[in-house]
């Protein structure tokens, strides 16, 4: 990758490298017409490796924001090829460091004292990015902690990156913006709360309380009295982030343990707080000594009982099979609505019928093997088929409720990390919180 | 100039005073007597140190600057920072020592760095490139604009680039104006990023070869 030499700043200055996205998005559409013209043959997949390029280069000179909104895009392929997915996930492992003046700046506005005042020590630069601010790594009193600095002004810069990046995502997902708006203002809103770490700091805690002793999944403290709105403090944790810990084939026994802890973590947060952490990349997750640790609790999406309920009814047994049940079980979550056409419908029946069947396999048997690279290989082969089915793409993006995309996001990043791991774990059914009340 | 406890107390009354008028009134005093009436004291006083009202809006401006330079040399650190945290540092630092005085700036503080330098600003400008031409010296080592006493040149830039940040904060409207915190350091970036490419030797080498030519 390049070096980025400069840094768009200013609201113009961000401007004009989304328009210059947006026009080369268009050249690239125009170089695969004229590609597959001469050749006859559908170069789609390598259309999308352009365009996905071409945003990605744009979004990552950008920083901030965008970088977040990369982050976000990168884990929810129901709406992106595989293409997209790919380079966007190279989002997590970019981010600008704050410099070390602007740090000690923050500390002054948020406790009136600089770093070195309120810790024993402090570390000078970063010992890891986010992509709306840093960890630097503390201590006080012989207790070992991790202090979060957000960049000043993220929450704002949030906002009129969303703006801008409005007509291009309508542009990379061929929505209207009425359709599209629903999802924008759900990103937005968990992004601007992402911003909020008095929030991060309730949520976890409470989320804490919620799961000891239920699930055997660690995190860790905050220190209230060394945390404000824009610098966050915890405990440190010397774990091995899940990908590096996957990497290093660990024992079976080991691997199914983590797994199982995993998939329980959001098993119990999902279906019976109906609160849950929505960031599930590796990087959130840490494996020390045995035990599974899980980090930042910015991004909390919280779902109504009735839309849990209406969604995991998708999994109830027979549905799959019960083309009639499952037909009124899709109208109720707008998956599918009187307004379409009867081809339409049935296109639409048939993907809903199979990404059910495929993606709830893990619920239905019991005990099932993330380590069985056919059915990863399956998964792929249904988004690559849909995500670059023309016809689905102008007919199926943009529906549902945006309650939906966090709960696609997890599951997607859920299952993304157990397949990493190949965990064999125990699973059940998903119970619906009000049963009685759901008529379809 | 040495002042003692005292002195430096009834200068910075004379300040306060002064800047009260400005902001109450909308605009200076109309002579050296009406504000030393206001202030209760001897015309002879008042020109024992200063020449005219100028004068005393003149040291308002250098006063901060003066300020933030004390600090800068009474911290530990800031003798060991690069010359980039340094230029951070001394900006912060500047907005942190003027955030009480944010009216202040808005009544006065002349627009549009591009024109000629207003008097009343040339000791808070001399004052600022003092500070800032070691800055620039430090970043230039060892480059050949390094020969050419660039630095002068270099040091005008951070000037500019101060002012532009001074401007940007008069404008924000963000909560804490915590949008000036990130101009300063984006903006300070990109600056120091050019600097570090090719461009300050390419300088130098155009300054080498105009002053060939005029010799």
């Amino acid at each position: 990758m390049k070096d980025q030499k400069t840094i768009p700043t200013g609201k113009w200055g961000r401007a004009a490298t989304i328009v210059g996205t947006g026009a080369q998005i268009g050249a690239n559409y125009a170089r695969y017409r004229a590609k597959k013209f001469i050749s006859g043959k559908d170069d789609r997949e390598g259309l999308h490796k352009a365009n996905a390029d071409d945003t990605y280069r744009a979004l990552s000179r950008l920083k901030g924001g965008p970088l977040k909104i990369a982050q976000m895009l990168s884990i929810d392929t129901a709406l992106l090829p595989t293409a997209y997915a790919r380079e966007f996930s190279k989002a997590h492992y970019q981010a600008p460091p704050l410099s070390y003046p602007l740090v000690k700046r923050t500390f002054q506005r948020e406790f009136g004292r600089g770093p070195e005042d309120v810790f024993d020590t402090f570390s000078h630069s970063a010992v890891s990015g986010a992509s709306i601010g840093q960890v630097h790594k503390a201590e006080k009193g012989g207790r070992q902690l991790a202090v979060k600095v957000q960049y000043p002004g993220v929450a704002e810069s949030l906002r009129n990156d969303l703006r801008m990046i409005r007509p291009i995502a309508m542009r990379l997902f061929s929505l209207s913006s009425a359709e599209i708006d629903p999802y924008l203002n759900e990103v937005e809103d968990r992004l601007i709360e992402e911003t909020d770490y008095e929030m991060e700091l309730k949520r976890g805690t409470d989320l804490a309380n919620r799961l000891s002793s239920q699930v055997p999944v660690r995190i860790p403290s905050y220190v209230p009295e060394l945390s404000s709105a824009r610098i966050l403090t915890m405990d440190w944790v010397d774990g091995e982030p899940l990908d590096r810990f996957a990497a290093g084939e660990p024992a079976k026994d080991l691997k199914n343990k983590i797994g199982q802890a995993l998939w329980d973590f959001y098993d119990f947060q999902i279906h019976e707080l109906q609160v849950f952490h929505a960031d599930p990349h590796p990087g959130n997750f840490l494996v020390r000594e045995g035990e599974l640790w899980a980090l930042d609790f910015g991004c909390v999406k919280e779902i109504p009982v009735d839309f849990h309920d209406s969604y995991f009814r998708l999994l109830s047994p027979g549905i799959a099979d019960d083309p009639a049940e499952m037909e009124k079980a899709l109208f109720h979550l707008d998956l599918i609505s009187d307004s379409d056409s009867p081809s339409d419908r049935d296109v639409l029946l048939a993907m809903f019928r199979e990404s059910v069947s495929l993606l709830s396999r893990p619920f239905r048997s019991g005990r099932f093997d993330f380590g069985d690279p056919a059915y990863m290989e399956e998964i792929r082969e249904f988004g690559e088929r849909t995500g670059s089915d023309p016809e689905i793409k102008k007919i199926g993006a943009g529906r549902g409720s945006a309650h939906g995309l966090y709960v696609n996001r997890a599951y997607f990043g859920l299952y993304s990390l157990m397949g990493m791991l190949g965990a064999e774990v125990e699973t059940r059914l998903p119970e619906l919180v009000k049963p009685e009340s759901v008529q379809v | 100039m040495i002042m003692d406890k005292n002195e430096s107390d009834k200068i910075s009354e004379w300040l306060d005073v002064y800047r009260r008028i400005v902001l109450e009134e909308g605009e200076p005093p109309a002579s050296v007597y009406a504000f030393c009436k206001q202030l209760g004291i001897e015309e002879e006083e008042f020109f024992a140190r200063y020449s005219s009202l100028e004068a005393i809006e003149a040291e308002i401006w250098v006063e901060r600057i003066t300020h933030v330079r004390q600090i800068l040399s009474e911290d530990d650190e800031y003798e060991n920072y690069p010359p980039r945290q340094k230029a951070l540092t001394f900006f912060y630092t500047f907005l942190e020592a003027t955030k009480g005085q944010r009216s202040w700036y808005l009544a006065r503080f002349p627009r549009g760095y591009c024109a000629s330098e207003p008097e009343i600003l040339r000791e808070f400008k001399a004052s600022f490139l003092e500070w800032a031409r070691p800055i620039a010296a430090e970043e230039l080592k060892d480059s050949l604009a390094e020969r050419f006493q660039a630095e002068r040149w270099v040091a005008k830039v951070f000037y500019g680039h101060f002012r532009s940040i001074i401007n940007f904060s008069l404008k924000d409207r963000s909560r804490g104006f915590e949008r000036t915190d990130a101009y300063a350091e984006k903006s300070t970036r990109l600056l120091f990023d050019l600097a570090d490419t090719r461009i300050a030797d390419s300088a130098g080498d155009l300054l080498r070869f105009l002053a060939g030519r005029a010799s």
